[in-house]
Parts: C-alpha cells; sequence; structure tokens
C-alpha cells in the first residue's frame, strides 16, 4: 500500500459542497426543526407591541430595532446546535480528521446553517416589517441588511458555538459570549432600517455593516477551527 | 460576467478539479516518545513510548479507565498530550497536520453517522471529503462487507452490528495507511467479529499499520500484533 | 534575553520572581495613589462647570483605562499561552480576568456616580463610554463563565484563550461603534463631560493616579497570579517544598494534604 496508489485529495470546492448539501439534507429530514427559530422569530416580535404599547408611532420608531433583536435571537436558537449533533454522533472526530483545512468545513457548516434560518429570517422580515409599520421602500433595506447581519452573526456564533460545544448550559453560555460581540451589528444594521424609515441615506451604516461581515468571514472560520480543535480535546 | 460562470462552471465539473496532489510523506511510521497525559488530577500514563512500523500491529490493552482510548485520541492528534511527542513518517504530528489526518482512519467509538441520512448517503459523503465523489468505490466496499442491501436505508434504523460495520466502510474508503481502532469488535457477531479480523489481517500484511484498543485478545491470521499494556501500577 | 524569557515562563522561577517584585510594586502604587489623590481631591482647583463633582475622574478614568489594559494583557497573555503553549501565560491570563471585571465595574460605578448631577439619572444610555464598559464588562463575565464550566484546566484555558483574543480585535469595534451610536443620538441636551478642557493643576494628579492604578494593578495580578500557579502546579515538588519546607519532600506527603 503506497500513498500513491491513492486517488488524489478532494478538491476544495468540492469538500464545501458536500458539507453544505449534507447538512441541508439533514435540516429538510427534519422540518419541524427549521421552522422553530421563525416561529420564534415571529413569537420575540409579537412580544413587543404586547408589552409595550401598540401606538403606532412608538411602534414605527421601534420596529426596525426589535425585528433586529428578534432575528439575532432567533438565530442564536439554531446556533446552539451547530455542532451539537456532530459531536454526539461522533461525526465531529472525522470532520478534524478528514484531512481538509477544517476552516472550509466550518464554512460548509456556517453557510448551510445561514440557509437553513437566516435566510428565511430574511425573507419573512419584509412581513413583520409591515406589521410595525415600516414604510414600504424601506423593506428592501431591512432585508438586506439582515441579509449581512444574519451573515456576521452566523459566522461570529459558530466561535461561540464551536467553544461551548458538550457544556452544561451550553446555549445560555453561547448568548453570553456571542451578543456582546455581535452589538457592533446590531447597532450598524438597526440604524441603517431606522434611517432609511426616516428617509435619510443608508449608505454609511449599510457600509460599515458589510466592512463588519467581510472582517468577519475573515477571522471567524479559523477561530472556529482553533475553537473545535480544543473542543474535541 | 464571465467571473460567474466560471465559478458556475467549477461548481459543475467533477472532482478532478482543483485537486491538489497527493502529499507523500515517507515511509509508513508511527512513533510516539515521552507521552505524558493527565485527566484531571489523575496520570494517565506518563513517558510513554511506543513505535508501530510498516505492516505491524499494535493492541493496546488495559482495564476500564486505564487510558487506552485517551492514548488513540493523542496518537490521532485529537488530545493534546502534558509532554511528549507523536511523529509520523519521522515528523512531528503538529506540522504536517494535514497530511497525517490523510493519511489516518480514525475508527472510535461512535459509528460517526448520521441518523437522518441513509447508508449510502452517509458513506458517500465521507468519501467525498477525502477524494471526491466516487459512487463505484463506496458500492464495492459496500459489497465487501455485506451491507448493499442496507443501503437505502436510514442509518439510524440500522442495528449495532451494521453500523459497525457502515463504520468498518468508512474505513475502508479512507484508504489510509494507518488505522486506528477503538473496540472494533463491540457489538459484532461471530461473523462480524472474523470479518474485522479478516480486514485487519489484510490491511496489515498490505503494508498498513494498525493500532488498536480492545478488551481482550485479539488474534489476527498471519499477524502478530505487539501489545501495549496500559494502567499497571508502576 | 531569551533565557531570561525561559526562565521567566518556568512556574517556580516565576512564582519566586513574582514574589518579590509584588511587594515593590504594591509600595509604589500606594505612594503615587495617596500623592495623586491628595493633589486630585485638595489641591486641584474646582472646574468652573461641575464644581467639586469632577473630582471623580480621577477614579474613573484611571478605572476605566485599567478595564482596557486588563483586558489587553488578558488577551496578551492567552495569546503567548496559545500559540508558544506557555502554562504560566494562561495562569496569568486567568489571574486577569476578575481584576479587569472589578475594574470594569467600578469605572461603571464611578461613572453613574459622576453622571448624576449632571443627568439627573443615575445611568445615561447615550453615553458612548459607560454603554461600551457595559459591553466591556460582559466581555469579561462571559470569558469567566466560559472558563467556569469547563472542568479540565487546559481545556479552559485554551477555549477562554480563543475567547479573549477573539474578543480584543471586537474591542475597538464595539468602542467606536457605540461612540458613533452615542453621536447620533445625542442632543445638545447632553454634556459631554467625559471631554473637559483640562489642564495642569488638574491633569498632573489624574496621571499620578493612573500610573498608581497601574502599579497596583501589576501587584495585584502577580498575586493572583502566583496564587494561579500554585492551584495549577500543586502537585509538583516545587511546591510542596515551597509551602511544607523540604522535610515534607523528604518524607513524601501526599498532595492531598497540601489543601489545609
Amino acid at each position: 500500500m503506497t500513498v500513491q496508489s491513492r486517488p488524489a485529495p478532494a478538491g476544495l470546492w468540492d469538500v464545501w459542497l458536500g458539507i453544505v448539501t449534507r447538512e441541508l439534507r439533514l435540516a429538510f429530514r427534519r422540518p419541524g426543526d427549521m421552522a422553530t427559530p421563525l416561529i420564534f422569530f415571529a413569537i420575540v416580535v409579537s412580544l413587543f407591541p404586547l408589552a409595550v404599547s401598540p401606538d403606532k408611532q412608538l411602534l414605527m420608531k421601534f420596529g426596525p430595532g426589535v425585528l433586529w433583536v428578534a432575528a439575532l435571537l432567533a438565530s442564536l436558537m439554531s446556533l446552539g446546535t451547530l455542532y451539537r449533533q456532530d459531536r454526539e454522533d461522533g461525526t465531529l472526530e472525522q470532520l478534524l480528521l478528514s484531512g481538509q483545512p477544517v476552516s472550509v468545513l466550518v464554512l460548509g457548516k456556517i453557510a448551510a446553517q445561514w440557509l437553513v434560518t437566516g435566510l428565511p429570517l430574511v425573507v419573512i422580515s419584509p412581513i413583520a416589517g409591515v406589521a410595525f409599520f415600516i414604510p414600504e421602500e424601506s423593506l428592501p433595506i431591512l432585508a438586506g441588511s439582515l441579509v449581512l447581519g444574519t451573515l456576521s452573526l452566523s459566522l461570529i456564533g459558530s466561535v461561540g458555538a464551536a467553544l461551548t460545544v458538550g457544556l452544561r448550559q451550553a446555549n445560555s453560555l453561547l448568548s453570553l459570549l456571542v451578543l456582546p460581540l455581535v452589538m457592533p451589528v446590531l447597532i450598524f444594521g438597526a440604524r441603517a432600517v431606522s434611517l432609511s424609515a426616516d428617509g435619510e441615506t443608508t449608505g454609511g451604516s449599510l457600509y460599515l455593516l458589510a466592512a463588519l461581515t467581510i472582517l468577519t468571514t475573515t477571522f471567524s472560520p479559523f477561530a472556529a477551527s482553533a475553537a473545535l480543535r480544543i473542543s474535541a480535546d | 460576467m464571465t467571473d460567474i460562470a466560471a465559478v458556475i462552471g467549477a461548481l459543475q465539473v467533477p472532482s478532478a478539479a482543483g485537486a491538489r496532489p497527493v502529499a507523500d510523506l515517507g515511509a509508513a511510521h508511527l512513533k510516539a516518545h515521552g507521552l505524558t497525559l493527565f485527566r484531571g488530577d489523575r496520570c494517565l500514563f506518563k513517558r510513554l513510548d511506543l513505535e508501530v512500523g510498516a505492516g505491524e500491529a499494535l493492541h493496546v490493552v488495559g482495564p476500564n479507565g486505564s487510558g487506552k482510548t485517551t492514548l488513540l485520541r493523542t496518537l490521532a492528534g485529537l488530545t493534546l498530550a502534558e509532554d511528549g511527542q507523536v511523529y509520523w513518517c519521522g515528523h512531528r504530528i503538529e506540522s504536517v497536520r494535514q497530511e497525517y489526518a490523510q493519511d489516518l482512519a480514525w475508527c472510535g467509538h461512535h459509528p460517526a453517522l448520521k441518523d437522518d441520512l441513509t447508508l449510502r448517503e452517509n458513506l458517500s459523503l465521507h468519501r467525498r471529503l477525502r477524494f471526491g465523489r466516487d459512487e463505484d468505490a463506496v458500492a464495492r466496499v459496500m459489497d465487501k462487507l455485506k451491507i448493499s442491501r442496507l443501503s437505502e436505508i436510514h442509518a439510524g434504523r440500522l442495528s449495532a452490528g451494521q453500523r459497525r460495520r457502515a463504520s468498518l466502510a468508512n474505513l475502508l474508503l479512507s484508504e489510509a495507511r494507518l488505522w486506528l481502532m477503538d473496540e472494533p469488535l463491540t457489538n459484532l457477531d461471530v461473523a462480524g467479529k472474523a470479518l474485522v479480523k479478516q480486514l485487519i489481517s489484510e490491511h496489515v500484511t498490505g503494508g498498513g499499520l494498525c493500532v488498536l484498543v480492545a478488551h481482550e485478545a485479539v488474534e489476527i491470521e498471519r499477524v502478530e500484533p505487539a501489545q501495549l499494556e496500559l494502567g499497571r501500577k508502576s | 534575553m531569551w533565557t531570561w524569557f525561559h526562565k521567566l515562563g518556568s512556574p517556580p522561577h516565576f512564582y519566586r520572581i513574582a514574589g518579590k517584585l509584588a511587594p515593590w510594586l504594591g509600595g509604589l502604587a500606594a505612594i503615587a495613589l495617596v500623592v495623586g489623590t491628595f493633589k486630585g481631591l485638595v489641591l486641584a482647583p474646582a472646574d468652573y462647570q461641575q464644581g467639586d463633582g469632577f473630582r471623580i475622574i480621577y477614579v474613573h478614568v484611571p478605572s476605566a483605562y485599567l478595564s482596557l489594559m486588563a483586558y489587553v494583557v488578558m488577551a496578551t497573555g492567552a495569546a503567548i499561552g496559545l500559540i508558544w503553549r506557555m502554562k504560566l501565560a494562561h495562569a496569568v491570563a486567568a489571574a486577569c480576568a476578575p481584576i479587569g471585571a472589578s475594574f470594569t465595574f467600578l469605572a461603571l460605578a464611578t461613572g453613574s456616580i459622576w453622571g448624576r448631577p449632571m443627568w439627573g439619572t443615575w445611568w445615561e444610555w447615550g453615553d458612548a463610554r459607560l454603554t461600551s464598559e457595559l459591553i466591556l464588562l460582559f466581555l469579561y463575565l462571559g470569558y469567566m463563565a466560559l472558563r467556569a464550566s469547563i472542568d479540565d484546566t487546559n481545556k479552559a484555558d485554551r477555549a477562554s484563550g480563543v475567547l479573549a483574543v477573539v474578543g480584543v480585535i471586537n474591542v475597538p469595534i464595539i468602542h467606536y461603534s457605540v461612540e458613533w451610536w452615542s453621536s447620533l443620538h445625542q442632543g445638545a441636551t447632553l454634556a459631554k463631560f467625559d471631554q473637559p478642557s483640562i489642564t495642569g493643576d488638574m491633569l498632573t494628579p489624574l496621571l499620578i493616579n493612573i500610573i498608581g492604578f497601574t502599579l497596583f494593578f501589576g501587584a495585584v495580578l502577580l498575586i493572583r497570579a502566583r496564587g494561579e500557579v500554585l492551584e495549577r502546579e500543586r502537585h509538583s515538588r516545587w511546591v510542596k517544598r515551597e509551602l511544607l519546607g523540604d522535610s515534607a519532600v523528604r518524607e513524601n506527603i501526599p498532595a492531598g494534604e497540601l489543601q489545609q
């Protein structure tokens, strides 16, 4: 048996696609699990008018922030389970020992998680936006800012998920670790929507939001793979 | 526009696209020197040395809790030892992490199968991560292990023995020179155990290496495994 | 130079050197703090705008400064521990966290007290510095919570190390985004009291106090780090020798007895 008789190692695209395909397949075979974060989003969003006031002016003012916070919390729900199953069935070890760069595998998992949770949130956000009297012209900004925001959150959240996999109270700890780190994303994202609702230019906020997304895309996979190795110890 | 077309094209090209050259580290040889590991306050092993060459097998024995699995994990690079080094083909495993992982197949306690995927989907992905899509190889291996008839069943519905065979399939699909096996005979019936021993025998006599952890002595045809006993009070 | 660095990385050496250094730092800190506080509370002239209320900056500003510095020291220790696998660096990082969290809390409390006469309330979200101090406190608490939930010391060190490094990159981002956010919402009503035109007589005590606080931080860090080192190395011979004397080592007293 020699190394040369082995086939060539898989290309990175193939690896990434393979992971994304697997995760999507797994998600679609449990449609109930996919729906939970979205329902959670809807419930959290509904809590605010009930707890505060149904006054239109007030809702218009708070709407962007409420929607953003609810989207963050709903995304965090699904992030908590990102690596949990892998750890329990032994797949995590296989990922670490697959001979492929773990950062590519992590990016695959993040992409799949975003497609399953982040993207649907973005899609239903305009509906929630209408409920908060956000003007129609601002709804694309809402969706657009949430695309960037949920991506950033998935990236940063994956680092938190990797650090807390297998720990007691992993979900609460995950929120505690991740939420302070995503506050800048929240600030710029919610701000962009508010500005748009007030009819002002949103360029600055959106660019800053995009910059944060790029920054997190650059660092998170490496941090997450380091964290995974540590957690698998 | 041309960029997007190129990307889409790259997505559809079969796995050979972007394939990387095979990294050859040289003659297969596993060596550990001075391994020391604590679990909390307990010292599992101290200044442990071991060596396995091509065509050799090592059998790690010891009572429960003596650190057999931990030793195996340390050899794989999953667990970090307090002190000491593991060498693969003369290189420290930390410096050749990826190449080492490509040369290594891990067969742990858990069969590493996704319950909601069919057997075939599980094995195909395992193969794809290593060498790209290769349905023929998957079919061949399933045939060899006599689990072809189970290929469309969700892994969650397989019996423990069938899952074990599936994890052996993963082992074969990785075409690795070093096999690290943790209690490979559990949950298998007589035929299954014979199959495992036959596979190990073929692998080792073909020039591969095998380190296995097992409670009882494992007799393998044509292979005289060296023994390493853990948990002896020194 | 490298030999010194390597020597410092050895726990028994660090223990002894830190033991000798800490009292000196503590002593200098005490002197600096007494001088600075006296000059600040008594000698410095009252601010024309805020009267005597501004004097709390002599505690608030150094605490805020130290809360950030402690995080940087913690992250640096964690990075050194992760890259060079120096256990001692991890011990220093672990020792830093509660100190940094305390400074952050102190900064928040003094900031709130300072703001009360100005704002009429105990808290003002619009104050960028205070809000980002709050987020910094959350980061510290998250770090300590993560450490606490991992039982294995080695693993806890490495996991919280990754968190600290990720956090330190985020700290400037958080700081500037909060500042940007507060500048948007600030009306003319909010007095920007955190940037008074500060001169000579007012500035000197502040600088002295900052130095004093830093020395204090150094002293407390060394003391806590020594404690961390002792706990981590409690099974080794040098610890037994250190705590119980040579006779204990000869008689081979088991580590359990050290827990008295």
